[in-house]
């Protein structure tokens, strides 16, 4: 008893050195990345707000490999891209990305693209369903043919254990 | 047709001439329409002596009724194969009807100037061709010619050696053996018979016609066989020093057919003074009677075979033969026997056997109440053989060794004996054997080379001959008119191949030992037969080769693959057409093809368990359940999302470009 105490606590106390050894982990690059982050401080302000639907979707996904997530992100990144151009091309400061935050157009094309993706997540399951009984259909069809033409050549018995 | 020349005419019968073995019936030679000739058809349980009748068939001698051939013929009245020996007719009469019918008293003038010259000139022909008559009696004697004087002996090939021979005209040992086991007897054997038919036709008939058999041989025991025979009766010196002669008892005594023809020329020899065996000093009580001789209480004891057994494991029989008898050797000799015991269950038998070999050591070899001579067994074996108890006590007698038993007690040889000898072991090895082509059914016909097959499909014909068994297999397929079930080859069809064609081997006789296995047991059928119709032909054997291939169902239903079961069916049927078994061996029996059949099985079976699982898999909805779906679609929006993506970006970068 004593001792499946002892190894629960050493298993808690594992867990809990992990999760501090992680969040040191992470504390090192954030660090190194602040002043990268204090000059991408105009990209931030503008992708920001338009990978929104990203973040919707990565808040709603809680599969394990966040396909959902990946397909707004990618599409919902595509149409940001514009954007981050004209602010690129144009100057990259605090003005040009309020100018281009406040354009409506970029804010279409980015919810656009992000939506785009939404919708095809949504429209998906039904299409695959359908096609997985097409699918299903013709190939039991095809697997029942050849049983048939085993059974004709080799008789009955050949559905017994092989030797 | 016999012989390829003589016609047998059933309806038209010679009772004249019939036998106790068989009927005669008016036969023909298409040859010489001359010479008129009849059929003795031998019943089915005879054992005619074929090798005596080639001998005799290029013998044209006045005084014996000799056969011209001996054939195979389908017999319409009993619609079965009977085996016919040919003999010409003779124009007179026969003696008496019957073994113990009556007649003229013949005077003892007639019958030395008559009656004995052809009888010896008929043996000393028969002596030089090494054949024995076997068959001297009074109901086998004719008189033929104008006047009926020409004595002419009856024939002598249509049953076993002495058969029918009644026990007076039997010496002692033959007399006291079975009749079917009486074997062909040496010449000394015809010349007792000689000497017991002169004195039945001075008497006019049965010298002793109210003794039984038992009685009659336990008379010329003790008496002696002359005596006995003559009893009373009184007849001139010198024909008594010629039956004193003739019917010695003991066979190196006895008279040569040179002696007769001495006495014949008036040649007068000093009596030979007949030894009877010693009378012992005390009696021996053997079912309630009291004998004294050594071979009365040998002959006594194997009709008491129980009380002997008693007698003989007590040791009362040796005590009786040491101070009764007075015989102390001899009796030493059965309490060594005796004391050796080697837990066989049959050892008090073979005690009373050896016993009784010691006590009478001319006698025939005794068991279990069965008397035999050396030579006799095989005949024993093939007549008796449909007596269930007989072919037992005859198997019993072959497993014991007991002829090598009784040999090992007999003072004379000879390279007859050891060829017996010989014999006995083989078939005592073949004994052993339970399989098919083996056992008793092998005995049977080892012993009997000229032995028809027992076979029960086989009882409408007479197969004697390893060439005669196909032809008749194929008559008996065509008459089944390809619905029958006949297995064709069994205990005795193996047995007889086996004794018959020795080229053929013993490993072919394997595969019918397989009751369960229906297949590989009819193709081990197939192919024996198919190995004697490559030894012995026919070429072709349509019939046989058709009622096989239906027989063979299971062998092609052994095979998986129904398109070759397809195929082979058509091959078989185009193979049994042509009547070729090696050729339907070979469609049915190639191993690769076998072997590829039961691997193409073993993968189909795998490859149907794959199908089935995968089916099941499917029909439990594997692609359709909403967790794949939904995981599926995922991974294809993904895709999709991505593959846009890129699209976008190259616009972008496209338009970025062109832009500037």
């Amino acid at each position: 008893m004593a001792s499946g105490q002892g190894a629960a606590k050493g298993k808690v106390a594992k867990r809990g050195s992990a999760k501090r050894g992680g969040a040191a982990g992470l504390l090192l690059p954030l660090l190194a990345l602040a002043p990268l982050g204090y000059l991408a401080w105009p990209t931030l302000l503008v992708a920001g707000p338009l990978m929104a639907p990203t973040l919707a979707a990565a808040v709603v996904d809680r599969s394990r490999r966040r396909h959902l997530t990946y397909a707004v992100g990618l599409l919902n990144l595509s149409c940001v891209l514009p954007a981050l151009l004209r602010l690129w091309t144009q100057g990259h400061d605090r003005a040009t990305a309020l100018a281009v935050i406040g354009d409506p157009e970029n804010w279409l094309l980015a919810f656009l693209g992000g939506g785009l993706a939404w919708l095809v997540h949504l429209a998906m399951p039904p299409l695959v369903a359908a096609y997985y009984a097409v699918r299903s259909r013709d190939r039991l069809a095809e697997l029942h043919k050849r049983r048939q033409i085993l059974e004709k050549n080799w008789g009955e018995e050949v559905s017994g254990p092989a030797e | 047709m016999i012989a390829g020349r003589f016609r047998v005419d059933p309806a038209k019968r010679l009772p004249l001439f019939d036998q106790p073995s068989g009927m005669a019936y008016l036969a023909s030679d298409q040859k010489n329409a001359s010479e008129a000739v009849f059929g003795l058809v031998c019943r089915p349980e005879m054992q005619p002596r074929r090798d005596a009748v080639i001998k005799l068939s290029r013998l044209r001698l006045a005084g014996l009724l000799a056969p011209r051939a001996i054939g195979t013929l389908h017999w319409a009245p009993d619609d079965a194969e009977r085996e016919i020996v040919i003999f010409p007719q003779l124009q007179g009469k026969r003696l008496a009807e019957r073994p113990d019918g009556r007649f003229e008293p013949f005077s003892e003038t007639r019958l030395s100037r008559e009656v004995l010259p052809p009888l010896v000139s008929t043996l000393k022909e028969l002596g030089a061709l090494y054949v024995t008559h076997r068959a001297i009696r009074a109901d086998n004697l004719f008189f033929c010619g104008a006047d009926g004087q020409d004595v002419v002996l009856g024939e002598c090939v249509s049953a076993l050696p002495g058969l029918f021979q009644p026990v007076a005209c039997e010496t002692i040992e033959s007399g006291q053996a079975l009749p079917s086991g009486r074997g062909a007897g040496r010449r000394t054997d015809d010349v007792y018979a000689l000497g017991a038919l002169l004195v039945t036709l001075l008497c006019g008939g049965p010298p002793l016609p109210d003794l039984d058999d038992d009685e009659l041989v336990l008379r010329k025991i003790t008496r002696g066989s002359c005596a006995a025979l003559v009893d009373s009766r009184r007849f001139s010196s010198a024909v008594m020093e010629l039956l004193r002669g003739l019917l010695c008892d003991d066979p190196k005594e006895r008279w040569s057919l040179d002696e007769v023809q001495l006495w014949l020329a008036g040649r007068r020899m000093s009596p030979r003074q007949v030894l009877l065996p010693p009378r012992a000093q005390r009696a021996i009580t053997i079912s309630g009677r009291r004998r004294e001789m050594d071979r009365e209480v040998a002959q006594a004891l194997s009709r008491s075979w129980a009380e002997g057994v008693e007698l003989a494991v007590s040791g009362e029989l040796d005590g009786w033969v040491r101070r009764g008898l007075g015989d102390e050797e001899r009796g030493k000799r059965i309490a060594g026997y005796r004391a050796i015991s080697t837990g066989n269950p049959l050892e008090p038998d073979l005690l009373l056997t050896r016993a009784l070999a010691i006590l009478d050591p001319g006698g025939p070899m005794r068991f279990k109440g069965l008397a035999l001579r050396l030579d006799g067994l095989p005949g024993a074996l093939a007549q008796d053989y449909d007596n269930e108890d007989r072919r037992k006590l005859l198997a019993e007698i072959l497993a014991s060794r007991l002829p090598a038993h009784w040999i090992e007690l007999q003072s004379s040889g000879g390279a007859e004996v050891i060829a017996y000898k010989k014999l006995y072991e083989a078939l005592n090895g073949h004994l052993g054997h339970p399989g098919f082509g083996f056992g008793i059914e092998r005995c049977l016909y080892e012993a009997n080379p000229g032995l028809a097959c027992r076979s029960p499909g086989l009882a409408r014909f007479r197969v004697c001959q390893i060439d005669e068994l196909l032809p008749a297999l194929e008559r008996l397929a065509a008459g089944q008119g390809g619905g029958g079930t006949q297995e064709f080859v069994d205990r005795h069809v193996a047995a007889f191949c086996a004794a018959r064609a020795k080229d053929l081997g013993s490993e072919i006789y394997k595969g019918l030992d397989q009751p369960d296995d229906l297949a590989s047991r009819r193709m081990a059928v197939l192919k024996l037969l198919a190995e004697v119709q490559k030894l012995t032909g026919p070429a072709s054997l349509p019939n046989l080769t058709r009622a096989m291939a239906l027989l063979l169902e299971p062998v092609i239903q052994g095979f998986h693959n129904r398109p070759y079961r397809e195929e082979l069916i058509a091959e078989v049927e185009a193979t049994a057409a042509k009547g070729s078994l090696s050729q339907l061996v070979e469609a049915l029996d190639d191993p690769k093809i076998q072997r590829g059949d039961q691997l193409g099985f073993e993968q189909a079976q795998v490859l149907h368990r794959e199908l089935t699982q995968e089916i099941d898999l499917l029909e439990a909805g594997a692609l359709t359940d909403p967790a794949h779906v939904r995981r599926t679609a995922s991974q294809v929006t993904a895709v999709l999302s991505a593959l846009a993506a890129v699209l976008v970006f190259v616009a972008t970068a496209a338009l970025e470009v062109f832009s500037f």
